[in-house]
């Protein structure tokens, strides 16, 4: 391909109760959270102990917590010696924690839940696993288990955002964003039907979701997310079943023309259909002329100098010029440099 | 356009997590006549209902151990049978020291076939059910049980059948657990309860701390 792409982050989420706790009317204890921008991203996904009576409400402080304080910290762990960097995630999870418990005037363990989360800024990556939830990359058609649950030597035993030296236990690696394609986070309900225990494969639902995500709306990923894999995952387990996903889209522009309306909409990031068409023709006229001022765009697409720098600009980010694409280094399996 | 569907051949089949279960029961002489056939009665129980619910089905990996005049791996370790060969025969003494080091031997095994198919497991659970006392050196046995017991490495279920059976001795292997004693012989409604208890374990999520051995909960159905 020798042609500029459009590039983005998108993101899908779901959470979902197990047939247990449907039967007994009691909440899911998982919470998985997710959001995508043109060039980051971040998924947080926790899964509350069975055993701790509030833990529902653990899992969202922390997903809510982590998912506004990662895409703002990512640089600045990604600097930070690795040590360094378990011990301020889990401190700041267990700050959320703690005010949580606090606000509800219960012990912060009666909050225990796991951690599993995949920060995406530019070129780098950080993914992070405190618990029994899966971590997994998916690459060039390929997939692997980038950080695995961490069990005891018995089936229901793991270790939780409240349990001693969690910081320790956090699993935590960086790696280069364009060694993947996307991210998946699952509870370990959802992973004892999508990772393959002995190998570390992913399941290949996860291949056609991530392959959706390039090519369908995005609200028939999120259905065939809730309707289609939730049913499924729950015919396997008793337990809560949730997924989050950040999937790498990228386009070059005549095959987005042939993608659905919503989909060009979510990559180009526009709400409108009349916003679509004028982004749509700016990207034309830009990938025509990558020298072209604003002005210039704008006399050619009928557009206002300020209109055509506003789409302009939000085209920057979006456009990845030849020789510095992702896939160029694709087919890389995504490795873990350092983990706990 | 609609969304698309996946399907179960889009998942994967992993291993159902196993509850490894070694059963000791006593069948020395003085478990002739009724107190043997309401015993086999019972293991039947055990096995059919553990059958006929699919996640007990699943995960259920036990072993059946009787002990009196011979040691006796009756029902081995796999998949649950509805209805396996179960012969006892009441005859011999009580050597329950042997044994209890033996089911902890095939316990261990069984965990190391775990390990190297990649499956995994539960606590493993030791049953040791006996009307009397033992006739043989417990030592080593007493020491394997409290010892793992202590780590949370193993649960020890004890069980005095009658009111020759030694709880005292029955509490030295279960220095958590204490042993209760069955009413009469209600070998049947302690098996069923021993079924529910495995389809439970096996259907609890990650931080659940599991206790089945509730004494209301065994005094309701089977226990003194």
């Amino acid at each position: 391909m020798d042609t500029p792409v459009i590039a983005r982050w998108l993101a899908h989420a779901v959470e979902a109760a197990g047939t247990s706790h449907l039967e007994r009317g009691t909440p899911c204890q998982d919470a998985a959270l997710a959001a995508a921008g043109p060039r980051a991203a971040v998924a947080v996904l926790c899964d509350g102990a069975g055993s701790a009576p509030l833990s529902h409400e653990g899992a969202r402080a922390v997903s809510t917590a982590l998912r506004a304080w990662l895409p703002v910290h990512h640089r600045r762990l990604c600097a930070l010696p690795l040590p360094d960097a378990r011990a301020a995630i889990t401190l700041e999870a267990q700050r959320a924690l703690l005010e949580r418990a606090a606000a509800l005037g219960v012990e912060v363990r009666a909050l225990a839940c796991t951690l599993a989360f995949a920060s995406v800024d530019g070129d780098s990556a950080l993914v992070g696993n405190l618990g029994d939830g899966v971590v997994g990359g998916l690459s060039g058609g390929e997939s692997t288990t980038l950080l695995g649950p961490m069990r005891g030597e018995f089936a229901n035993e793991t270790v939780f955002v409240t349990s001693r030296h969690a910081a320790e236990h956090l699993q935590l690696a960086q790696l280069p964003a364009a060694t993947v394609d996307g991210f998946a986070l699952m509870s370990d309900g959802a992973a004892f039907s999508l990772v393959d225990a002995r190998t570390g494969h992913l399941a290949r639902a996860l291949h056609h979701l991530a392959a959706w995500c390039a090519t369908l709306q995005p609200s028939d990923v999120a259905d065939a997310l809730s309707t289609s894999l939730v049913p499924l995952l729950r015919s396997r387990t008793r337990d809560d079943v949730s997924v989050a996903l950040l999937c790498h889209v990228r386009l070059d522009l005549d095959t987005l023309l042939t993608r659905p309306r919503r989909l060009q909409q979510a990559v180009l990031g526009v709400g409108s259909a009349l916003g679509l068409r004028n982004r749509l023709r700016v990207l034309a006229a830009r990938l025509a002329q990558p020298e072209a001022s604003a002005r210039r765009v704008g006399i050619e697409v009928g557009l206002s100098t300020r209109a055509a720098r506003g789409h302009l600009d939000a085209l920057a980010s979006l456009i990845v010029p030849v020789g510095d694409r992702a896939s160029d280094v694709g087919g890389q399996q995504p490795t873990v440099r350092a983990s706990a | 356009m609609t969304a698309p569907t996946l399907t179960l051949d889009d998942l994967i089949i992993n291993h159902t997590p196993r509850v490894p279960v070694a059963i000791c029961l006593d069948v020395s002489g003085s478990m002739a006549g009724q107190p043997i056939a309401e015993l086999a009665q019972g293991v039947h129980t055990l096995f059919a209902e553990l059958y006929d619910n699919a996640l007990a089905r699943a995960s259920a990996d036990v072993a059946v151990v009787t002990f009196g005049a011979r040691i006796d791996k009756i029902v081995d370790f796999g998949p649950v049978q509805r209805k396996p060969f179960v012969q006892m025969l009441a005859d011999g003494l009580t050597p329950m020291g042997t044994t209890v080091n033996y089911a902890l031997d095939l316990l261990e095994a069984r965990k190391q076939d775990y390990k190297a198919a990649g499956v995994s497991y539960y606590q493993p659970w030791l049953i040791l059910m006996t009307d009397g006392a033992p006739t043989d050196d417990i030592t080593a046995a007493v020491r394997r049980t409290a010892a793992m017991a202590s780590a949370h490495k193993l649960l020890v279920i004890p069980v005095g059948v009658g009111q020759a059976a030694d709880l005292g001795v029955l509490s030295r292997f279960s220095p958590q657990q204490r042993p209760l004693r069955l009413r009469g012989l209600a070998f049947t409604p302690f098996f069923r309860w021993l079924s529910a208890s495995i389809e439970r374990v096996s259907n609890s999520t990650v931080g659940t701390e599991f206790r089945p051995f509730d004494a209301s909960n065994a005094r309701a159905s089977w226990a003194l």
